[in-house]
Parts: structure tokens; C-alpha cells; sequence
């Protein structure tokens, strides 16, 4: 307990200011007032001032210490200081545990901002390489589309609307083209057909001229044969004889004006035969001649078109095959990219394990040990069960630190590399 | 066209390695782990082997060196794909037995050329 003399000379450098701070309002009043009155209220003013600081200022730290002392027992004090100690113990691995948490975060921040750079590299080039393969894709369907839906330019001449015709429009064209070719075939085979067969009389009349020859020889045979018969009757000099051979060279002679007849018969059938397939050629051959110039007229543009349609299929086809190319690198960026999220992942994981457990583990561990000091200060709380043993470090019961494993012994996460450092390397050992 | 093993625990990573092989022409077995490709690996016979590093259970190197422990798979070509670069990896890769070491992201053409130079 302090006493009024003590608070008084504690606070002593004070009281000559207080005291004049307590004088102040009597003395603009000593002119106007009885001179006693003015004494006895000056004298009174040390006397407030003691009663002020007496009843009004705080006890100075030293004394409240001293008078603290006197009220703790010795067992209290030790109780403190090893609290104390405890404390700075755990106030010490707080600050290293903050330190440290500071610098796995602040590689934890690098990290995730790695990361998130990383994911939204990926994604635009994933979203980029599907616009692409899309618009290529679009592209390679508009050249396929051109071949097909190409529009025919009207007034053109017979080359240039062939090489205008879409693809299908040029297919039917040739189709009618070859119909047409077919067509005066036909009839070229119908007009051979026809001379076949006026060749074919011909054949017929040449042999029916052999059979008369063949008759018109043994004509020739029965007339030596006359002749030698005449030699004998000569020598035999018969009337009988004379009359019968009159009789038979009539025939003879009548058998042979019959042969001519027919022979020249057949002649003129061969003459007929032979005009009309002359006439027959000479029509086959001008209409071969006017078929070859018609196919000719129509199969030259037909032939240029089909040139120019084919180049023109090669370089929609080279165009196709260049957009084919290029969906190809897309899709083998998009592969690329896709594949960050394999190392994100990795990435992510070496955070987890080193970084973030290490700190939840050094974290709760600290938490135990500070509610076990809690315990030590306020004992009605004490529950030691399961409770020192958790933590990197433990606390006997009188509150000596028995193991100190400290977040600074345990490992560091190694740096995560970024994907793009060495990606793609390739080694063939 | 190859008969191919790829050893990966990210499924992303299978499908993309999978989809290039295969677009390529090669048949294509996967597996998600070390274990996994062992049984596959000894009810199956593989021109090729493609597996990671980083795996739950059996890790990629150990899983080259129990490949290499097998008679059909001892001189198999075994490439390891990862994201590990370091110089100590590749030197146990190697002398597990790896043929090759690729580090992520790979380029499809570039691992298709790989791919034929090691099966050639």
C-alpha cells in the first residue's frame, strides 16, 4: 500500500507547477479583494495541490512494482519466469515460423502466378488453335464447295463455259459428249453393217460367174469333143451323122447364149452391188468426216476445259492439303498445350506436399504449444493429454522444451521449374 | 505400325500421347502406373515403352529397371517422358536402362520421329 507521503514525494517534481496553476485565478483578484483574504487563499493553495495529488494522480510504476512484489509468493515468481520463458521460446518460433511461412508463401505467390500464367497461356493457345483448326477447316470445305457449286458464266464461248461448268455440270457434259460419240458409232456400225452385206451379195453373184465358167468349161469340152465327132463323120460321110450334129451344136450354141446371159446377169448385179456400196462409202465417209469434225469441235474445249478443271482441282487440292497442314500444327499445339496441365499439376503438387504442409504442421504445432502455455499460466485449463506430443517440439510439464525441431531444420520445397524452361528436350541415351 | 506401352497417372497425358500414336498408326495400350504396365506389360508383348517419372507407387525408373528384369523386355526400347530435367534423374534413367528421355510438353512430329528412329 502506498502512502500519501510517498505518493506526495513521488509526484513532487510536480507540485510547484500544480501550485501555480492553483494560484493563477486569486491573483488577478489581489487589487479588488482585502489583503487577508487574498493571504489566507494563497496559503490554502499548497494545501489543495497536496489533497490533489493525494486523491487524484496514480501511484508511480516503480512503487505499483514494489508493492506488486511484496504480493507474489516465491513459488508464483518461479511460475512466472518459466512461463515467461516459455513464451519467448514461443514468441521466438513464431517470428521464424513467419519468416519462413513469408518466404514459402512469398515462393508459393511466385508459384501460383507461374501457374496462373501458365493456364492462361494454354488455354489461349488451345482457344486460338480450335479457332484456327475451325477456320481452316472452314476454308478447306469452301475449296471442296468451289469444285462443286462453281457458276456457269452465261454468253461465254463452248472452252470458256467449259471451264466454267462446276464439277458435276462438267461430268454431265462429258457424259453427253461420250453419248453423242456413241450415237454416230451406232450409225457408223449400221452403215458397215449395210456394206457387209452388199459385200456379201457380191460374194454370192462372184460365185454364181464361177458355176456358169464351170458350165461355160464343159461347154468348151462337149464342143472339142463336136469337133472330133466332125473329123470322123468327114471320113464317113453319113447324112444321119451331119443332121445330129447340127442338132447338137444348136444346142451348144443355145446353152451358151444362156450361160452369157447369165453371166452378164451376175455382172451387172456385182455393178449394182458395187455402186451402191460406193455410194454407201462415200455417205459413211462424209459422214465420218462431218462426225469427226463435230466430235473434234466439241471434244477440243471439252479436252482444254478438262486440262484447266484438273489444274484447277490440283491447286484447290494443294490448297486443301496446305489447310490440312496447318490443322495438323494446331492440333499438335493444341496437344502441346494440354499438356500444361500435366506439369501445372506437378507443379501444384510440389507446392502442396513441401510448402503448404510444412507450414500447416509447423502452424499447429505452434498452436499446441501455445495453448499448453495458456495451460501453464491458468492451470484450471491444464489438459496435457495428446497434446505435447503433436507438435516438432515439446513442453515437459514444468516447461522446459525437451526437442526442438524448428521450422528452419526442415526442408525447403525446391524451386519448381517453369514448364517452358526445357521443355521438349529430347536425350537418346 | 508398333504395339506401344504408355505409362502416365495424368489421364490428359495418355490421351494426347495416345491420340498422336495412334493417329500415326500404333497400337496403343495404356497404363496408369508402374504396377499396372508390369502385368500389362508380361501379358502383352510391346515394340516400345513410353512411361513418366513421377508416379504414385512404383515410380518411372523403377519401372524401367523391373522391365528390364524381364527377359522379352531386355532390350525393348523404354523412353521416359517427364517434366524432370535434372541431370541426376537422366543419369538413373540411363542406367536403369532407359533408351531415350523426353521432357514435357512434347511436339507430336518430334515425338513421332523419336519414336521412329528408336523402332528403326
Amino acid at each position: 500500500m502506498i502512502t500519501p507521503v510517498q505518493k506526495l514525494r513521488s509526484h513532487s517534481g510536480r507540485l510547484p507547477l500544480l501550485m501555480l496553476y492553483l494560484a493563477l485565478p486569486w491573483l488577478w483578484a489581489v487589487w479588488i479583494v482585502p489583503w487577508w483574504v487574498s493571504l489566507v487563499a494563497l496559503i490554502l493553495v499548497p494545501v489543495a495541490a497536496a489533497m490533489i495529488v493525494v486523491a487524484v494522480f496514480p501511484a508511480p510504476l516503480a512503487s505499483r512494482r514494489a508493492s506488486d512484489d511484496i504480493q507474489l509468493s516465491d513459488a508464483q515468481i518461479e511460475k512466472m519466469r518459466e512461463a515467461s520463458s516459455g513464451l519467448h521460446n514461443l514468441l521466438e518460433r513464431w517470428s521464424t515460423l513467419s519468416r519462413n511461412t513469408g518466404v514459402n508463401l512469398e515462393s508459393a505467390r511466385q508459384q501460383v502466378d507461374d501457374v496462373i500464367l501458365h493456364s492462361e497461356a494454354a488455354v489461349l493457345e488451345i482457344t486460338n488453335s480450335f479457332v484456327g483448326v475451325t477456320r481452316k477447316t472452314r476454308t478447306q470445305m469452301e475449296y471442296a464447295l468451289s469444285l462443286l457449286q462453281q457458276a456457269k458464266v452465261p454468253g461465254g464461248n463452248a472452252a470458256q463455259k467449259n471451264e466454267d461448268l462446276s464439277l458435276p455440270e462438267y461430268i454431265r457434259a462429258s457424259e453427253a459428249m461420250l453419248k453423242s460419240l456413241t450415237a454416230r458409232l451406232l450409225h457408223f456400225s449400221e452403215t458397215s453393217l449395210e456394206l457387209v452385206q452388199r459385200q456379201e451379195r457380191v460374194r454370192e453373184q462372184t460365185r454364181r460367174i464361177d458355176d456358169l465358167l464351170d458350165q461355160m468349161t464343159s461347154l468348151a469340152g462337149q464342143v472339142g469333143r463336136f469337133a472330133l465327132s466332125t473329123s470322123a463323120m468327114v471320113q464317113g460321110s453319113r447324112r444321119d451323122d451331119f443332121t445330129n450334129m447340127a442338132d447338137k451344136v444348136r444346142g451348144l450354141s443355145q446353152a451358151a447364149n444362156d450361160l452369157s446371159r447369165e453371166v452378164r446377169q451376175s455382172l451387172e448385179g456385182i455393178k449394182d452391188e458395187m455402186s451402191g456400196a460406193h455410194t454407201a462409202l462415200n455417205n459413211m465417209a462424209r459422214e465420218a468426216r462431218t462426225a469427226a469434225q463435230q466430235t473434234i469441235a466439241e471434244v477440243e474445249p471439252l479436252g482444254k476445259a478438262m486440262l484447266a478443271k484438273n489444274k484447277q482441282v490440283a491447286d484447290i487440292l494443294d490448297r486443301i492439303n496446305v489447310a490440312g497442314n496447318e490443322i495438323q500444327q494446331d492440333i499438335n499445339q493444341i496437344i502441346i498445350a494440354m499438356q500444361f496441365q500435366d506439369i501445372i499439376q506437378q507443379k501444384l503438387e510440389r507446392l502442396k506436399t513441401p510448402v503448404f504442409t510444412q507450414v500447416l504442421d509447423a502452424l499447429r504445432s505452434l498452436s499446441d504449444e501455445t495453448r499448453f502455455l495458456n495451460q501453464r499460466i491458468n492451470p484450471k485449463l491444464l489438459d496435457v493429454s495428446g497434446m505435447t506430443k503433436t507438435g516438432p517440439f515439446r513442453v515437459a510439464r514444468s516447461g522446459a522444451v525437451s526437442t526442438a525441431s524448428t521450422p528452419e531444420e526442415q526442408p525447403t520445397p525446391a524451386a519448381p521449374k517453369l514448364p517452358g524452361e526445357s521443355s521438349g528436350k529430347i536425350e537418346l541415351f | 505400325m508398333a504395339s506401344i506401352l504408355i505409362v502416365d497417372d495424368s489421364t490428359t497425358m495418355r490421351q494426347m500421347v495416345s491420340f498422336t500414336l495412334t493417329s500415326a498408326g500404333h497400337k496403343v495400350l495404356e497404363a496408369e502406373g508402374g504396377d499396372a504396365a508390369i502385368l500389362l506389360a508380361k501379358r502383352n508383348t510391346f515394340d516400345l515403352i513410353i512411361a513418366d517419372v513421377n508416379m504414385p507407387g512404383m515410380n518411372g525408373i523403377d519401372l524401367v529397371r523391373a522391365l528390364r528384369a524381364l527377359p522379352e523386355y531386355k532390350f525393348t526400347p523404354v523412353l521416359v517422358l517427364t517434366t524432370e530435367d535434372s541431370v541426376e534423374l537422366k543419369q538413373k534413367g540411363k542406367s536403369a536402362g532407359a533408351t531415350g528421355w523426353i521432357v514435357k510438353p512434347f511436339n507430336p512430329e518430334v515425338l513421332l520421329s523419336v519414336l521412329n528412329k528408336v523402332l528403326s
